[in-house]
């Protein structure tokens, strides 16, 4: 089934905000000052909570401290909302991380029951700056470190990306505070060559005024060509959607991989995106990721709030 | 006639980026008959450090380019020899594993290996048909080679099909295989042994009689994205090498793979395989500015579709072809070859780079301040007596000598004015530390323009050719931007303040913009290189130079380094083989123990002279720092404070060093 846009709200704090749902969610890690807040406070209202983490090594996820392994996790989700005749889901999109809503979402997506799917998502008052010093020019240290690129499964290209199958795709790339992140990505390519074509989306306007200007700051020494570059709002997952399904319908032939390495909202239009065009079938488009290993504290406070309200058609 | 633009020529300056055929783009290295890869009966391990042109150097022994259509003769004896070349996709490999796919991992590992190199010999097929080789009763043979039904049955192909014609059948498959990937619960459609069926294909290609005494390398590059499981299967093809392949294995200079198998032998070096290094085997250091030259050169001729006037004698192609090694070799040739290089990228002598000090106002301004530092309270002398526009060079050094406790001024101006024979030992040793500081007391952005010069750039690109290909692309990005574009070969010349513009450029760019974004660590080996950078920085600045042109450090040990424990030990060592693997640092023979009484590393290691002009500090290969293990654990493993700490214990030591410099003399410092 097809996931869709039904409504986007928006509080302007979370006192503003109301959590009167019927229903189980998920969540990951609680990090920092907004992912605590947010997962209590949901916590307090739904049937039951999940929290949910991806494994890198052994590609398998950790629920509640069990081990599953990634494709039995669609059948448990199945068997469990079939047991418990689940309507509504909430995915805390916080603390999730992009591989959990990713496939949380493709899964949901195969259901053929009638399930509302409530996104939310807290923006951060601040994001913790480092110290500056002389010796460091970095200013936001929001991961510590960061892991090999990987796919994440089922989103692979339809054949090896290697030397025999000797076509160069594109990389769309979305663009947050870290340019390390990006940097990675081209520096890599310089030796594997995969990429011959880089389209970035920056996240225009930023959560706060002027933030946008700090992502084109750290990024602009990397970008070679600034008409590749599209703008996505922040905050906004659906016209993060409108976006690359633009992009796509341009390049219809070509091998794409998307990797989100901006804000959460542009992440969670980019898996939504991605979700409906695999069960498409019609393009070859991929994901990769850096799993990077988020610090803590990494943001302080607790600005909007977010809820995007999907339906399955 | 230009056919393209210099600077997209140079901008395209990896092998991936140009064809698969190396033939007459190839230049190969001057001691390339020993190594020729296809020569060898038992398998190689090739190393190489970051841009030394790995891959190039693989496909010149593969089918693209032994059968390339620029050659206009195909001999039999050719054909006896084949490479294949196989890169993998690193990030699928990251997922075939025990760990992730059971034990199905093997049988996924064996097709992705099988399903490509079965296409690469569909296409190797159809590539001998399409090249100059002239027997056409030989093509038809192997047009009509047959993969029968039941040659193909164990990949599910259900009828008999030509060989020519599996590529398209073969890409299909791949993508059979990656829905299996994406569903390993799954029974895995074809399972076999890839070795073994590699082996078979093989030999219905050898039916046909021109190709019976062939064999069959395969090259398998970047062998360190394979994990270990991985690399134990690939070990055991080369421990027990099959009739008609060889299997061969490239990797980073600096990374070492598994020697294991999957059975309970290992793989060992002479026996089962040979190691060859392309820095040091193939190139060898002193060689490699004629290789690069040779490079630039080859390349500017085919955008200008001319050929130098000194070089109209030699064949097209020469460059790669094995007959012309010898004539390379030749004094007659290279004079040639420097001559038209240094045409393009003038140097310049320390002497004259003293000359332009004197007669730009600031910097002559820089050195008479500091010979009044120098001379201090001492009002016997006029700092004007100091400076000579006749003697460049000893004025420039006089800055730094009179900050010097043991050198009496009055015997220094003795010197100066009638015997500057003197100063002989001084110009060998402390000119470029002195024009250094000099040039890093200024703060309006002039660069020191001894960093540029092509022999500079050599020095500067420490066998990484793709720092050689970066500042000469930028050099003529920076002609183009000033409107001197080139209208024929004699035109290309850059002058030598634009040249080191590029070194400083490139050499930021180096730093603020690439190693961070290395391999996995890249975040933490630019803190090091910054630390480095900053700690041979302050020797630089010290207005005695008394220990000048530090770049590199050497490891004492002490009884400090029992104190590390074992996981700093395993930190500590991991960013050490990174920083060598993704050469931000190289690494030499310790050749010098001024202090024979500490116990010295056998090696030393040198930040990477790329980043020299960043940090302002000398390029070329003179003094080192020894740190001992709590020192390094500091640069490499400590917090900010614990590193301001040691800057700080640095700076003391420096001044100190002005104050006392019996503790270390000139002599003791002349290697």
């Amino acid at each position: 089934m097809k996931l869709e846009f039904m409504k986007i709200k928006e509080y302007s704090s979370i006192d503003d905000f109301e959590c009167t749902m019927d229903s189980i969610f998920f969540y990951g890690k609680k990090i920092d000052d907004r992912s605590i807040t947010m997962v209590d406070l949901i916590s307090s209202q739904c049937t039951h909570g999940y929290e949910i983490i991806y494994l890198n090594k052994t590609n398998s996820f950790k629920i509640n401290d069990n081990s599953i392994k990634f494709n039995e996790l669609e059948k448990a989700m199945r068997e469990s909302i079939k047991k418990n005749n689940i309507k509504n889901i909430v995915l805390e999109s916080t603390s999730l991380g992009y591989t959990e809503l990713l496939i949380i979402l493709l899964n949901l997506s195969k259901e053929n029951s009638s399930i509302e799917i409530t996104i939310l998502y807290a923006e951060p008052l601040e994001y913790t700056k480092k110290t500056q010093n002389e010796l460091d020019s970095e200013i936001y240290e929001l991961s510590e470190d960061y892991h090999p690129h990987k796919y994440i499964k089922p989103f692979l290209l339809n054949e090896p990306h290697d030397f025999t199958s000797n076509k160069a795709a594109s990389l769309i790339s979305f663009i947050g505070f870290e340019e390390n992140r990006l940097g990675r990505v081209i520096e890599k390519n310089n030796d594997d060559n995969k990429y011959n074509e880089f389209i970035y989306i920056m996240p225009v306007p930023g959560f706060k005024f002027g933030w946008e200007n700090i992502s084109l700051a750290k990024h602009y020494h990397l970008i070679d060509n600034y008409k590749e570059i599209h703008y996505a709002p922040a905050d906004d997952p659906y016209e993060t959607y409108r976006i690359l399904e633009k992009i796509v319908e341009n390049n219809p032939s070509k091998k794409i991989v998307i990797m989100p390495l901006g804000t959460k909202p542009c992440t969670i239009g980019a898996s939504i995106f991605l979700v409906n065009k695999k069960n498409e079938g019609k393009y070859d488009i991929a994901t990769k990721f850096d799993f990077p290993i988020k610090s803590k504290d990494r943001s302080t406070g607790i600005s909007k709030i977010y809820e995007y309200r999907l339906k399955l058609i | 006639m230009k056919k393209k633009s210099l600077t997209s020529s140079f901008s395209m300056n990896r092998a991936e980026e140009t064809s698969l055929d190396m033939w007459g783009e190839y230049v190969l290295p001057i001691y390339y008959k020993e190594y020729n890869l296809l020569q060898n009966e038992k398998s190689t391990h090739i190393t190489g450090g970051r841009g030394i042109g790995k891959t190039a150097y693989l496909l010149y022994h593969c089918y693209p380019t032994i059968l390339s259509p620029k050659k206009t003769e195909i001999k039999d004896e050719e054909l006896e020899k084949i490479g294949l070349y196989l890169k993998l996709d690193s990030e699928l490999l990251e997922d075939m594993t025990s760990a992730v796919l059971d034990k199905n991992w093997i049988h996924a590992f064996n097709a992705y290996i099988g399903l490509s190199i079965f296409i690469e010999l569909s296409k190797f097929l159809k590539t001998f048909l399409d090249s100059s080789y002239v027997n056409e009763e030989t093509k038809i043979k192997v047009r009509e080679i047959l993969l029968t039904k039941r040659v193909v049955s164990f990949l599910g192909i259900d009828k008999d099909i030509l060989f020519i014609d599996y590529e398209k059948e073969g890409h299909l498959l791949r993508s059979e295989f990656i829905d299996w990937l994406c569903s390993p619960e799954k029974e895995l459609p074809f399972k076999f042994k890839a070795k073994e069926k590699i082996e078979y294909f093989i030999k219905l290609i050898k039916e046909v009689e021109i190709f019976c005494n062939t064999k069959f390398h395969i090259f398998i590059d970047e062998f360190e994205h394979f994990n270990e499981e991985q690399q134990h299967v690939i070990n055991s093809w080369i421990k027990h090498v099959p009739e008609n392949t060889i299997y061969n294995v490239a990797y980073k200079k600096y990374y070492e793979p598994s020697v294991s198998t999957i059975g309970s032998e290992s793989i060992q070096p002479r026996n089962d395989y040979r190691e060859v290094n392309i820095e040091l085997d193939l190139i060898g250091e002193k060689n490699f500015k004629l290789i690069a030259s040779e490079i630039i050169i080859n390349k500017v001729q085919v955008v200008f579709d001319d050929v130098y006037a000194d070089l109209k004698d030699y064949d097209l192609n020469y460059l790669s072809n094995e007959k012309f090694i010898e004539l390379r070799k030749k004094d007659e040739y290279r004079n040639k070859i420097d001559n038209i290089i240094n045409e393009m990228f003038p140097d310049i002598s320390l002497k004259e780079v003293a000359k332009l000090i004197l007669n730009d106002t600031l910097l002559r301004g820089k050195v008479s301040t500091s010979i009044k530092d120098g001379l201090g309270k001492n009002s016997d002398f006029k700092v004007e007596q100091f400076i000579d526009d006749t003697k460049p060079e000893e004025s420039i050094l006089n800055a730094i000598l009179l900050h010097r406790k043991r050198i009496n001024a009055s015997i220094l101006l003795d010197n100066f004015t009638n015997n500057i024979g003197e100063y002989a030992k001084w110009k060998n040793n402390n000119l470029f530390g002195a024009i250094l500081y000099i040039y890093n007391k200024e703060k309006i952005n002039r660069r020191c323009p001894y960093y540029g010069g092509f022999k500079h750039f050599i020095e500067q690109s420490a066998l990484n050719i793709r720092h050689t290909l970066e500042l000469v692309l930028q050099c003529f990005i920076y002609a183009e931007k000033q409107d001197n574009s080139f209208q024929n070969l004699q035109d290309i010349t850059v002058n030598i303040e634009y040249q080191a513009n590029v070194v400083r450029d490139v050499s930021r760019n180096e730093f603020d913009r690439k190693i961070a974004y290395l391999g996995t660590y890249g975040k933490k080996l630019k803190k090091i290189a910054e630390r480095l950078g900053k700690l041979f920085e302050l020797a630089h600045n010290n207005p005695a130079q008394s220990f000048a042109e530090v770049n590199s450090f050497a490891l004492i040990s002490s009884a400090e380094e029992a104190k590390l424990s074992s996981e700093e030990i395993a930190d500590y060592e991991l960013l050490f083989r990174e920083l060598l693997m993704w050469s931000v640092l190289t690494e030499k023979d310790n050749t010098k123990k001024w202090n024979s009484s500490q116990n010295n590393s056998l090696k030393e290691y040198r930040l990477h002279p790329m980043l020299s002009s960043y940090f302002g500090i000398s390029f070329r290969k003179k003094r080192k720092y020894d740190f001992n293990y709590s020192e390094i654990k500091t640069i490499f493993l400590g917090t900010d404070v614990e590193y301001q700490e040691l800057h700080k214990r640095y700076a003391e030591k420096n001044n100190n060093e002005n104050d006392n410099p019996e503790e270390i003399t000139l002599l003791d410092m002349i290697k």
